[in-house]
Protein backbone atom coordinates (compact mmCIF):
# COMPACT_ATOMS: atom_id res chain seq x y z
CA UNK A 1 0.00 0.00 0.00
CA UNK A 2 1.55 3.14 -0.65
CA UNK A 3 2.05 6.00 1.64
CA UNK A 4 -0.29 8.26 -0.61
CA UNK A 5 -3.22 5.62 0.34
CA UNK A 6 -2.66 5.23 3.98
CA UNK A 7 -2.62 8.91 4.39
CA UNK A 8 -5.84 8.96 2.51
CA UNK A 9 -7.39 5.95 4.82
CA UNK A 10 -5.94 7.84 8.13
CA UNK A 11 -8.89 10.82 7.04
CA UNK A 12 -12.02 10.66 9.48
CA UNK A 13 -14.12 10.27 6.33
CA UNK A 14 -12.20 7.20 5.50
CA UNK A 15 -12.18 6.01 9.41
CA UNK A 16 -15.71 5.72 9.41
CA UNK A 17 -15.76 2.51 6.71
CA UNK A 18 -13.44 0.82 9.25
CA UNK A 19 -14.89 1.37 12.67
CA UNK A 20 -17.99 -0.95 13.47
CA UNK A 21 -19.77 1.60 16.22
CA UNK A 22 -19.63 4.27 13.05
CA UNK A 23 -21.39 1.68 11.25
CA UNK A 24 -23.90 1.19 13.91
CA UNK A 25 -24.17 5.20 13.95
CA UNK A 26 -24.91 5.24 10.41
CA UNK A 27 -27.29 2.76 10.22
CA UNK A 28 -29.07 4.17 12.94
CA UNK A 29 -28.89 7.62 11.91
CA UNK A 30 -30.66 6.54 8.33
CA UNK A 31 -33.51 5.24 10.04
CA UNK A 32 -34.14 8.61 12.06
CA UNK A 33 -33.93 10.09 9.01
CA UNK A 34 -36.67 8.10 7.64
CA UNK A 35 -38.99 8.07 10.54
CA UNK A 36 -38.26 11.86 10.39
CA UNK A 37 -39.19 12.43 7.33
CA UNK A 38 -42.20 9.73 7.62
CA UNK A 39 -43.85 11.65 10.43
CA UNK A 40 -43.38 15.08 8.35
CA UNK A 41 -45.72 13.36 5.69
CA UNK A 42 -43.62 12.92 2.95
CA UNK A 43 -44.50 9.73 1.97
CA UNK A 44 -47.41 10.95 0.26
CA UNK A 45 -45.12 12.75 -2.10
CA UNK A 46 -43.77 9.72 -3.51
CA UNK A 47 -46.57 10.22 -6.09
CA UNK A 48 -43.69 11.81 -8.10
CA UNK A 49 -42.83 8.16 -9.35
CA UNK A 50 -46.14 7.77 -11.48
CA UNK A 51 -45.49 11.35 -12.68
CA UNK A 52 -48.52 12.52 -10.53
CA UNK A 53 -47.91 15.67 -8.36
CA UNK A 54 -49.76 17.95 -6.98
CA UNK A 55 -50.45 21.03 -9.90
CA UNK A 56 -49.38 23.76 -7.43
CA UNK A 57 -46.06 23.65 -5.18
CA UNK A 58 -45.03 20.38 -7.35
CA UNK A 59 -40.93 20.95 -7.62
CA UNK A 60 -41.06 21.29 -3.48
CA UNK A 61 -43.29 17.73 -3.95
CA UNK A 62 -41.12 16.35 -6.02
CA UNK A 63 -37.72 17.00 -3.75
CA UNK A 64 -39.98 15.82 -0.92
CA UNK A 65 -41.03 12.88 -2.70
CA UNK A 66 -36.97 12.17 -3.67
CA UNK A 67 -35.86 12.63 -0.58
CA UNK A 68 -38.32 10.62 1.27
CA UNK A 69 -37.63 7.65 -1.50
CA UNK A 70 -33.56 7.87 -0.73
CA UNK A 71 -34.40 7.82 2.95
CA UNK A 72 -36.38 4.92 2.04
CA UNK A 73 -34.31 2.55 0.48
CA UNK A 74 -30.89 3.30 2.17
CA UNK A 75 -33.21 2.54 5.58
CA UNK A 76 -34.14 -0.85 3.92
CA UNK A 77 -31.19 -1.73 2.13
CA UNK A 78 -27.89 -0.08 3.67
CA UNK A 79 -29.32 -0.26 7.49
CA UNK A 80 -29.31 -3.73 7.99
CA UNK A 81 -26.09 -4.33 5.67
CA UNK A 82 -24.32 -2.06 8.21
CA UNK A 83 -25.56 -3.34 11.57
CA UNK A 84 -24.97 -6.67 9.65
CA UNK A 85 -21.18 -5.68 8.82
CA UNK A 86 -20.00 -4.26 12.19
CA UNK A 87 -21.00 -7.91 13.58
CA UNK A 88 -19.02 -10.04 10.80
CA UNK A 89 -16.39 -7.67 11.32
CA UNK A 90 -15.72 -8.00 14.68
CA UNK A 91 -16.24 -12.01 14.28
CA UNK A 92 -13.60 -11.80 11.55
CA UNK A 93 -10.85 -8.85 13.61
CA UNK A 94 -11.62 -12.11 16.67
CA UNK A 95 -10.94 -15.08 14.18
CA UNK A 96 -8.05 -13.18 12.65
CA UNK A 97 -6.43 -12.49 16.46
CA UNK A 98 -6.75 -15.68 17.09
CA UNK A 99 -5.01 -16.99 14.01
CA UNK A 100 -2.09 -14.35 14.49
CA UNK A 101 -1.86 -15.23 17.94
CA UNK A 102 -1.58 -19.08 17.35
CA UNK A 103 0.96 -18.64 15.03
CA UNK A 104 3.54 -15.89 16.83
CA UNK A 105 2.98 -18.32 19.61
CA UNK A 106 3.99 -21.74 16.75
CA UNK A 107 7.36 -19.40 15.65
CA UNK A 108 8.45 -18.78 19.79
CA UNK A 109 8.06 -22.66 20.02
CA UNK A 110 9.72 -23.54 16.89
CA UNK A 111 12.75 -21.17 18.13
CA UNK A 112 13.14 -22.38 21.28
CA UNK A 113 12.23 -26.16 20.52
CA UNK A 114 9.05 -26.09 23.31
CA UNK A 115 5.74 -26.83 21.58
CA UNK A 116 4.37 -23.90 24.11
CA UNK A 117 6.48 -20.88 24.37
CA UNK A 118 5.18 -20.21 27.46
CA UNK A 119 7.24 -23.64 28.89
CA UNK B 1 -12.82 -4.23 19.86
CA UNK B 2 -11.11 -1.44 18.65
CA UNK B 3 -8.98 -1.07 20.93
CA UNK B 4 -5.63 -3.06 20.84
CA UNK B 5 -4.78 -5.46 23.38
CA UNK B 6 -1.87 -3.46 25.89
CA UNK B 7 1.34 -3.75 24.49
CA UNK B 8 0.19 -5.31 21.32
CA UNK B 9 0.68 -2.38 17.79
CA UNK B 10 -3.09 -1.77 16.65
CA UNK B 11 -3.84 -3.81 12.92
CA UNK B 12 -2.23 -1.90 10.01
CA UNK B 13 -4.56 0.15 8.34
CA UNK B 14 -4.61 -1.69 5.23
CA UNK B 15 -5.49 -5.01 6.80
CA UNK B 16 -8.63 -2.96 8.77
CA UNK B 17 -9.56 -1.74 5.24
CA UNK B 18 -9.53 -5.15 3.93
CA UNK B 19 -11.59 -6.84 6.78
CA UNK B 20 -13.86 -3.71 6.33
CA UNK B 21 -14.53 -4.30 3.33
CA UNK B 22 -14.90 -7.95 3.28
CA UNK B 23 -17.66 -7.49 5.70
CA UNK B 24 -19.20 -5.07 3.87
CA UNK B 25 -19.40 -7.62 1.03
CA UNK B 26 -20.59 -10.49 2.93
CA UNK B 27 -23.62 -8.58 4.91
CA UNK B 28 -24.39 -7.25 1.49
CA UNK B 29 -24.69 -10.61 0.25
CA UNK B 30 -26.24 -12.17 2.70
CA UNK B 31 -29.40 -9.00 3.06
CA UNK B 32 -29.80 -8.17 -0.12
CA UNK B 33 -31.14 -11.62 -0.97
CA UNK B 34 -33.23 -11.79 2.40
CA UNK B 35 -34.89 -8.35 1.89
CA UNK B 36 -37.70 -10.00 -0.08
CA UNK B 37 -38.86 -11.76 2.81
CA UNK B 38 -39.65 -8.45 4.63
CA UNK B 39 -41.98 -7.64 2.11
CA UNK B 40 -43.60 -11.00 0.81
CA UNK B 41 -47.10 -10.78 1.98
CA UNK B 42 -49.87 -14.18 2.23
CA UNK B 43 -51.15 -14.05 -1.26
CA UNK B 44 -54.82 -15.28 0.31
CA UNK B 45 -54.13 -11.20 2.05
CA UNK B 46 -54.63 -9.95 -1.42
CA UNK B 47 -56.50 -12.57 -3.52
CA UNK B 48 -58.71 -15.19 -2.62
CA UNK B 49 -60.84 -17.60 -5.15
CA UNK B 50 -64.72 -16.36 -5.45
CA UNK B 51 -63.79 -13.82 -2.50
CA UNK B 52 -63.06 -10.15 -2.49
CA UNK B 53 -59.58 -10.68 0.03
CA UNK B 54 -58.82 -7.85 2.73
CA UNK B 55 -56.56 -5.92 1.21
CA UNK B 56 -58.13 -5.98 -2.18
CA UNK B 57 -61.55 -5.04 -0.20
CA UNK B 58 -59.67 -2.25 1.19
CA UNK B 59 -58.09 -1.18 -1.95
CA UNK B 60 -61.88 -1.23 -3.41
CA UNK B 61 -63.02 0.89 -0.52
CA UNK B 62 -60.63 3.64 -1.30
CA UNK B 63 -62.24 3.86 -4.57
CA UNK B 64 -65.85 3.71 -3.94
CA UNK B 65 -65.14 6.57 -1.41
CA UNK B 66 -63.99 8.78 -4.44
CA UNK B 67 -66.75 7.84 -6.46
CA UNK B 68 -69.15 8.69 -3.87
CA UNK B 69 -67.37 11.78 -2.47
CA UNK B 70 -67.15 14.18 -5.48
CA UNK B 71 -64.75 16.82 -3.89
CA UNK B 72 -62.34 12.88 -2.97
CA UNK B 73 -62.82 12.27 -6.68
CA UNK B 74 -62.43 15.86 -8.50
CA UNK B 75 -59.40 16.34 -6.59
CA UNK B 76 -57.89 12.92 -7.44
CA UNK B 77 -58.62 13.16 -11.00
CA UNK B 78 -57.09 16.64 -11.80
CA UNK B 79 -53.52 15.27 -10.73
CA UNK B 80 -53.82 12.59 -12.97
CA UNK B 81 -55.72 14.80 -15.72
CA UNK B 82 -52.81 16.92 -15.39
CA UNK B 83 -50.34 14.49 -16.32
CA UNK B 84 -52.57 12.07 -19.11
CA UNK B 85 -56.18 12.40 -19.25
CA UNK B 86 -56.17 8.65 -20.49
CA UNK B 87 -55.63 7.61 -17.20
CA UNK B 88 -58.47 9.34 -15.93
CA UNK B 89 -60.42 7.36 -18.46
CA UNK B 90 -58.73 3.82 -17.89
CA UNK B 91 -59.46 4.14 -14.47
CA UNK B 92 -62.53 4.32 -14.66
CA UNK B 93 -62.52 1.41 -17.10
CA UNK B 94 -60.37 -0.68 -14.79
CA UNK B 95 -62.85 -0.08 -11.35
CA UNK B 96 -66.02 -0.55 -13.26
CA UNK B 97 -64.41 -4.05 -14.33
CA UNK B 98 -63.34 -4.51 -10.44
CA UNK B 99 -66.93 -3.88 -9.42
CA UNK B 100 -68.29 -6.29 -11.68
CA UNK B 101 -66.53 -8.96 -10.89
CA UNK B 102 -66.65 -8.45 -6.94
CA UNK B 103 -70.80 -7.87 -7.54
CA UNK B 104 -70.75 -11.08 -9.15
CA UNK B 105 -68.97 -12.67 -6.07
CA UNK B 106 -71.00 -10.65 -3.56
CA UNK B 107 -74.28 -10.92 -4.59
CA UNK B 108 -75.30 -9.22 -1.40
CA UNK B 109 -73.61 -6.03 -2.05
CA UNK B 110 -74.42 -5.88 -5.66
CA UNK B 111 -76.64 -3.18 -5.85
CA UNK B 112 -74.01 -0.84 -3.85
CA UNK B 113 -71.24 -1.85 -6.31
CA UNK B 114 -73.96 -1.15 -9.48
CA UNK B 115 -74.92 2.40 -8.50
CA UNK B 116 -71.37 2.87 -8.39
CA UNK B 117 -70.80 1.63 -12.30
CA UNK B 118 -73.85 3.30 -13.29
CA UNK B 119 -72.90 6.49 -11.94
CA UNK B 120 -69.31 6.24 -13.56
CA UNK B 121 -70.82 5.33 -16.72
CA UNK B 122 -73.49 7.91 -16.92
CA UNK B 123 -70.81 10.71 -16.27
CA UNK B 124 -67.90 9.30 -18.72
CA UNK B 125 -71.13 9.12 -21.60
CA UNK B 126 -72.34 12.47 -20.63
CA UNK B 127 -68.07 13.84 -20.63
CA UNK B 128 -67.54 12.14 -24.30
CA UNK B 129 -71.01 13.30 -25.78
CA UNK B 130 -70.57 16.87 -24.36
CA UNK B 131 -66.66 16.77 -24.74
CA UNK B 132 -66.00 14.76 -27.56
CA UNK B 133 -63.52 11.96 -27.83
CA UNK B 134 -60.36 14.19 -27.14
CA UNK B 135 -61.52 14.70 -23.22
CA UNK B 136 -59.94 11.17 -22.91
CA UNK B 137 -57.12 11.36 -25.32
CA UNK B 138 -53.98 12.70 -25.09
CA UNK B 139 -52.87 16.01 -26.71
CA UNK B 140 -51.00 14.51 -29.79
CA UNK B 141 -54.23 13.35 -31.21
CA UNK B 142 -55.51 16.79 -32.52
CA UNK B 143 -51.97 17.14 -34.41
CA UNK B 144 -53.14 14.98 -37.56
CA UNK B 145 -56.60 13.63 -38.67
CA UNK B 146 -57.79 10.42 -38.08
CA UNK B 147 -58.01 7.69 -41.28
CA UNK B 148 -60.60 6.92 -41.00
CA UNK B 149 -62.90 9.09 -40.87
CA UNK B 150 -65.42 10.10 -39.14
CA UNK B 151 -63.29 10.48 -36.34
CA UNK B 152 -63.17 8.30 -33.59
CA UNK B 153 -60.69 5.96 -31.08
CA UNK B 154 -61.09 2.58 -30.57
CA UNK B 155 -59.60 3.67 -27.42
CA UNK B 156 -62.56 5.07 -25.62
CA UNK B 157 -65.48 2.91 -27.99
CA UNK B 158 -63.45 -0.28 -27.11
CA UNK B 159 -63.24 0.48 -23.02
CA UNK B 160 -67.12 2.00 -23.02
CA UNK B 161 -68.01 -0.80 -24.48
CA UNK B 162 -66.41 -3.27 -22.21
CA UNK B 163 -67.91 -1.43 -19.03
CA UNK B 164 -71.21 -1.77 -20.36
CA UNK B 165 -70.88 -5.31 -21.44
CA UNK B 166 -69.62 -6.21 -17.86
CA UNK B 167 -72.20 -3.78 -16.23
CA UNK B 168 -74.93 -5.83 -18.16
CA UNK B 169 -73.06 -9.22 -17.75
CA UNK B 170 -73.83 -8.63 -13.87
CA UNK B 171 -77.67 -6.95 -13.72
CA UNK B 172 -78.96 -6.21 -17.16
CA UNK B 173 -80.33 -3.00 -17.49
CA UNK B 174 -82.38 -2.29 -20.52
CA UNK B 175 -80.97 1.42 -20.56
CA UNK B 176 -77.96 0.08 -21.23
CA UNK B 177 -78.72 -2.16 -24.28
CA UNK B 178 -79.18 0.25 -27.18
CA UNK B 179 -75.80 1.87 -26.01
CA UNK B 180 -73.95 -1.41 -26.03
CA UNK B 181 -75.70 -2.19 -29.31
CA UNK B 182 -74.64 0.42 -31.09
CA UNK B 183 -71.04 0.56 -29.92
CA UNK B 184 -70.40 -2.71 -30.28
CA UNK B 185 -71.54 -1.99 -34.45
CA UNK B 186 -69.71 0.80 -34.52
CA UNK B 187 -66.48 -1.42 -33.61
CA UNK B 188 -67.26 -4.10 -35.81
CA UNK B 189 -67.67 -2.25 -38.62
CA UNK B 190 -64.47 -0.01 -37.95
CA UNK B 191 -62.35 -2.64 -37.42
CA UNK B 192 -63.52 -4.82 -40.70
CA UNK B 193 -62.60 -2.12 -42.85
CA UNK B 194 -59.32 -1.35 -41.21
CA UNK B 195 -56.55 -3.72 -43.37
CA UNK B 196 -55.50 -5.40 -40.48
CA UNK B 197 -58.82 -5.60 -38.93
CA UNK B 198 -58.09 -2.80 -36.40
CA UNK B 199 -58.96 0.47 -35.61
CA UNK B 200 -57.38 3.25 -34.79
CA UNK B 201 -57.09 4.85 -31.14
CA UNK B 202 -55.04 8.32 -32.55
CA UNK B 203 -54.16 9.15 -35.64
CA UNK B 204 -52.70 6.16 -37.94
CA UNK B 205 -51.71 4.34 -34.16
CA UNK B 206 -53.26 1.67 -33.86
CA UNK B 207 -53.19 -0.06 -30.60
CA UNK B 208 -53.16 -3.87 -29.60
CA UNK B 209 -54.26 -3.28 -25.93
CA UNK B 210 -57.54 -1.22 -27.37
CA UNK B 211 -58.32 -3.19 -30.28
CA UNK B 212 -58.16 -6.88 -27.46
CA UNK B 213 -60.52 -4.49 -25.35
CA UNK B 214 -62.50 -3.76 -28.25
CA UNK B 215 -62.81 -7.89 -29.71
CA UNK B 216 -63.40 -8.81 -25.79
CA UNK B 217 -66.10 -6.59 -25.58
CA UNK B 218 -67.86 -7.58 -28.97
CA UNK B 219 -67.76 -10.97 -27.45
CA UNK B 220 -69.22 -10.45 -24.08
CA UNK B 221 -71.93 -8.48 -25.98
CA UNK B 222 -72.55 -11.36 -27.81
CA UNK B 223 -73.21 -13.51 -25.13
CA UNK B 224 -76.07 -11.00 -23.95
CA UNK B 225 -77.87 -10.24 -26.62
CA UNK B 226 -77.56 -13.60 -28.58
CA UNK B 227 -76.43 -11.89 -31.89
CA UNK B 228 -73.03 -13.75 -33.42
CA UNK B 229 -69.76 -11.61 -34.58
CA UNK B 230 -67.67 -15.16 -34.13
CA UNK B 231 -66.88 -15.14 -37.66
CA UNK B 232 -65.74 -11.04 -37.41
CA UNK B 233 -63.76 -12.21 -33.78
CA UNK B 234 -62.19 -15.65 -35.93
CA UNK B 235 -60.93 -13.20 -38.83
CA UNK B 236 -59.59 -10.90 -36.36
CA UNK B 237 -57.98 -13.28 -34.55
CA UNK B 238 -56.32 -15.18 -37.95
CA UNK B 239 -55.17 -11.60 -39.36
CA UNK B 240 -53.98 -10.70 -35.67
CA UNK B 241 -51.60 -14.00 -35.64
CA UNK B 242 -50.38 -13.35 -38.80
CA UNK B 243 -49.63 -9.88 -39.71
CA UNK B 244 -49.43 -8.29 -35.72
CA UNK B 245 -46.83 -11.12 -34.50
CA UNK B 246 -43.00 -9.42 -33.75
CA UNK B 247 -41.55 -12.68 -35.51
CA UNK B 248 -38.52 -12.59 -33.28
CA UNK B 249 -40.15 -13.01 -29.80
CA UNK B 250 -43.66 -14.22 -30.93
CA UNK B 251 -45.21 -11.42 -28.76
CA UNK B 252 -48.06 -9.69 -30.66
CA UNK B 253 -46.91 -6.18 -31.35
CA UNK B 254 -48.26 -3.32 -28.90
CA UNK B 255 -48.90 -0.26 -31.79
CA UNK B 256 -49.05 0.01 -35.16
CA UNK B 257 -49.98 2.19 -38.21
CA UNK B 258 -53.70 1.83 -39.55
CA UNK B 259 -52.16 -0.71 -42.72
CA UNK B 260 -50.10 -2.39 -39.92
CA UNK B 261 -46.57 -1.06 -39.49
CA UNK B 262 -44.98 -1.99 -36.75
CA UNK B 263 -44.52 1.36 -34.40
CA UNK B 264 -43.69 -0.13 -31.17
CA UNK B 265 -42.61 -4.34 -30.58
CA UNK B 266 -44.04 -6.00 -27.94
CA UNK B 267 -44.44 -3.97 -24.75
CA UNK B 268 -44.69 -5.38 -21.44
CA UNK B 269 -47.29 -1.94 -20.53
CA UNK B 270 -49.90 -3.73 -23.37
CA UNK B 271 -49.35 -7.43 -23.91
CA UNK B 272 -50.30 -8.67 -19.76
CA UNK B 273 -53.85 -6.61 -20.23
CA UNK B 274 -53.80 -7.87 -24.29
CA UNK B 275 -53.44 -11.49 -23.16
CA UNK B 276 -55.67 -11.14 -20.21
CA UNK B 277 -58.59 -9.67 -23.12
CA UNK B 278 -57.89 -12.40 -25.51
CA UNK B 279 -58.52 -15.55 -22.47
CA UNK B 280 -62.24 -14.78 -23.04
CA UNK B 281 -62.29 -15.19 -26.77
CA UNK B 282 -59.43 -17.76 -27.49
CA UNK B 283 -57.80 -19.63 -24.34
CA UNK B 284 -55.32 -20.96 -26.05
CA UNK B 285 -53.40 -17.76 -27.97
CA UNK B 286 -54.05 -16.15 -24.71
CA UNK B 287 -52.23 -18.45 -22.59
CA UNK B 288 -49.30 -18.90 -25.22
CA UNK B 289 -49.22 -14.84 -25.28
CA UNK B 290 -49.03 -14.97 -21.35
CA UNK B 291 -46.44 -17.86 -21.59
CA UNK B 292 -44.23 -15.74 -23.77
CA UNK B 293 -44.88 -12.56 -22.11
CA UNK B 294 -43.60 -14.12 -19.10
CA UNK B 295 -40.42 -15.65 -20.55
CA UNK B 296 -39.24 -12.61 -22.11
CA UNK B 297 -40.42 -9.61 -19.94
CA UNK B 298 -41.20 -11.20 -16.79
CA UNK B 299 -38.12 -10.72 -13.78
CA UNK B 300 -37.55 -12.04 -10.57
CA UNK B 301 -34.00 -10.38 -8.83
CA UNK B 302 -33.91 -11.80 -5.72
CA UNK B 303 -37.38 -12.28 -4.63
CA UNK B 304 -39.13 -9.33 -6.06
CA UNK B 305 -40.69 -9.14 -9.13
CA UNK B 306 -41.01 -6.85 -11.80
CA UNK B 307 -41.69 -6.72 -15.68
CA UNK B 308 -39.58 -5.36 -18.04
CA UNK B 309 -41.22 -3.03 -20.94
CA UNK B 310 -39.16 -4.30 -23.73
CA UNK B 311 -37.96 -8.01 -24.46
CA UNK B 312 -34.30 -8.32 -24.84
CA UNK B 313 -35.05 -8.46 -28.90
CA UNK B 314 -35.91 -4.85 -29.04
CA UNK B 315 -35.01 -1.08 -28.12
CA UNK B 316 -37.86 1.39 -27.41
CA UNK B 317 -38.27 4.69 -25.79
CA UNK B 318 -39.65 5.26 -22.31
CA UNK B 319 -43.51 6.66 -23.04
CA UNK B 320 -46.60 7.80 -21.25
CA UNK B 321 -47.38 4.37 -20.73
CA UNK B 322 -44.22 2.39 -19.69
CA UNK B 323 -42.81 5.63 -17.36
CA UNK B 324 -39.22 5.76 -17.00
CA UNK B 325 -37.87 2.61 -17.58
CA UNK B 326 -34.75 1.27 -15.35
CA UNK B 327 -31.46 1.29 -17.19
CA UNK B 328 -30.03 -2.30 -17.04
CA UNK B 329 -32.84 -3.93 -15.52
CA UNK B 330 -35.83 -3.05 -18.00
CA UNK B 331 -37.73 -2.41 -15.57
CA UNK B 332 -40.88 -0.37 -16.11
CA UNK B 333 -43.74 0.88 -13.06
CA UNK B 334 -46.44 0.43 -16.07
CA UNK B 335 -45.53 -2.68 -17.42
CA UNK B 336 -45.39 -3.92 -14.04
CA UNK B 337 -48.43 -2.53 -13.08
CA UNK B 338 -50.23 -4.23 -16.01
CA UNK B 339 -48.21 -7.72 -15.37
CA UNK B 340 -50.38 -8.01 -11.91
CA UNK B 341 -53.31 -8.70 -13.98
CA UNK B 342 -51.49 -11.08 -16.41
CA UNK B 343 -50.14 -12.99 -13.39
CA UNK B 344 -53.71 -13.13 -11.98
CA UNK B 345 -55.41 -14.05 -14.93
CA UNK B 346 -52.96 -16.92 -15.77
CA UNK B 347 -53.45 -18.03 -11.86
CA UNK B 348 -49.39 -17.47 -12.17
CA UNK B 349 -48.88 -17.48 -8.22
CA UNK B 350 -45.55 -17.46 -8.25
CA UNK B 351 -44.99 -14.35 -9.78
CA UNK B 352 -48.38 -12.19 -8.63
CA UNK B 353 -46.31 -13.24 -4.72
CA UNK B 354 -43.04 -11.85 -5.96
CA UNK B 355 -45.21 -8.50 -7.79
CA UNK B 356 -47.18 -8.02 -4.55
CA UNK B 357 -43.81 -8.23 -2.38
CA UNK B 358 -42.15 -5.67 -4.83
CA UNK B 359 -45.53 -3.63 -4.34
CA UNK B 360 -44.71 -3.56 -0.83
CA UNK B 361 -41.30 -2.55 -0.95
CA UNK B 362 -41.35 0.05 -3.78
CA UNK B 363 -44.60 1.49 -4.35
CA UNK B 364 -45.42 2.98 -0.42
CA UNK B 365 -48.39 1.61 0.59
CA UNK B 366 -50.48 3.68 3.04
CA UNK B 367 -53.50 2.33 4.58
CA UNK B 368 -55.79 4.90 6.76
CA UNK B 369 -58.68 3.52 8.69
CA UNK B 370 -60.20 0.74 6.28
CA UNK B 371 -58.50 2.18 3.45
CA UNK B 372 -55.39 1.29 1.02
CA UNK B 373 -53.59 3.09 -1.58
CA UNK B 374 -49.87 2.91 -3.04
CA UNK B 375 -48.79 6.65 -2.52
CA UNK B 376 -45.89 5.64 -5.75
CA UNK B 377 -48.49 5.33 -7.75
CA UNK B 378 -52.10 7.03 -8.46
CA UNK B 379 -55.95 6.08 -8.84
CA UNK B 380 -55.73 4.24 -12.32
CA UNK B 381 -52.35 2.59 -10.84
CA UNK B 382 -54.50 0.92 -7.91
CA UNK B 383 -57.35 0.77 -10.22
CA UNK B 384 -55.26 -1.69 -12.30
CA UNK B 385 -54.44 -3.45 -9.05
CA UNK B 386 -57.57 -3.91 -7.81
CA UNK B 387 -59.22 -5.47 -10.93
CA UNK B 388 -56.23 -8.22 -10.81
CA UNK B 389 -56.92 -9.02 -7.25
CA UNK B 390 -60.56 -9.73 -8.27
CA UNK B 391 -60.69 -10.73 -11.75
CA UNK B 392 -62.04 -14.25 -12.84
CA UNK B 393 -65.76 -14.12 -11.75
CA UNK B 394 -66.65 -12.10 -15.09
CA UNK B 395 -64.37 -14.11 -17.43
CA UNK B 396 -65.59 -17.28 -15.94
CA UNK B 397 -69.41 -16.12 -16.21
CA UNK B 398 -68.47 -15.58 -19.74
CA UNK B 399 -66.56 -18.67 -20.57
CA UNK B 400 -69.76 -20.77 -19.06
CA UNK B 401 -72.32 -18.35 -21.54
CA UNK B 402 -70.13 -19.29 -23.90
CA UNK B 403 -70.70 -23.27 -23.20
CA UNK B 404 -74.29 -22.65 -23.10
CA UNK B 405 -74.10 -21.18 -26.73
Amino acid sequence: MTAHLQSRLRRPAWRIFTRPLGWVGCAVGLVVILGLFHLLGWRDDTSFISGTTPASNTNATILRGMLYTLAWFSAILISPILILASGIRWLLHWLLQKLLRARSFRQVGLKTGHSNPLV
Amino acid sequence: MQTPAPGRPPPPLHRRFLISALSLLLAAAIWLPSVHWLFRPALQDYRQPRAVAPRARELAARHLALWEDPARRAAEIARMRAKNAEWDFMGRTFFVLALANMSIDEPQQASRYLAVIDAILDETLRLESERGIYFFLMDYARRRPFIDQPPRSTFIDGEIAMMLAARQMVRPDPRYVPMLRQRVDLLVQRLSRGPVMCGESYPDECWMFCNTVAVAAIHISDLLDGRDHSAFIQKWLATAKSKLVDPTTGLLFSSFTYDGHPLDGPEGSSIWTAAHCLKVVDPDFAAQQYRLARQQLGCNLLGLGYSREWPASWKGPDDIDSGPVIPLLGLSAGATGQAFLGAATFEDDDYLQQLLSSLQFGAFPIRDRDELRFAAGNQVGDAVLLYALVQGPLWEKCAAGKARQ
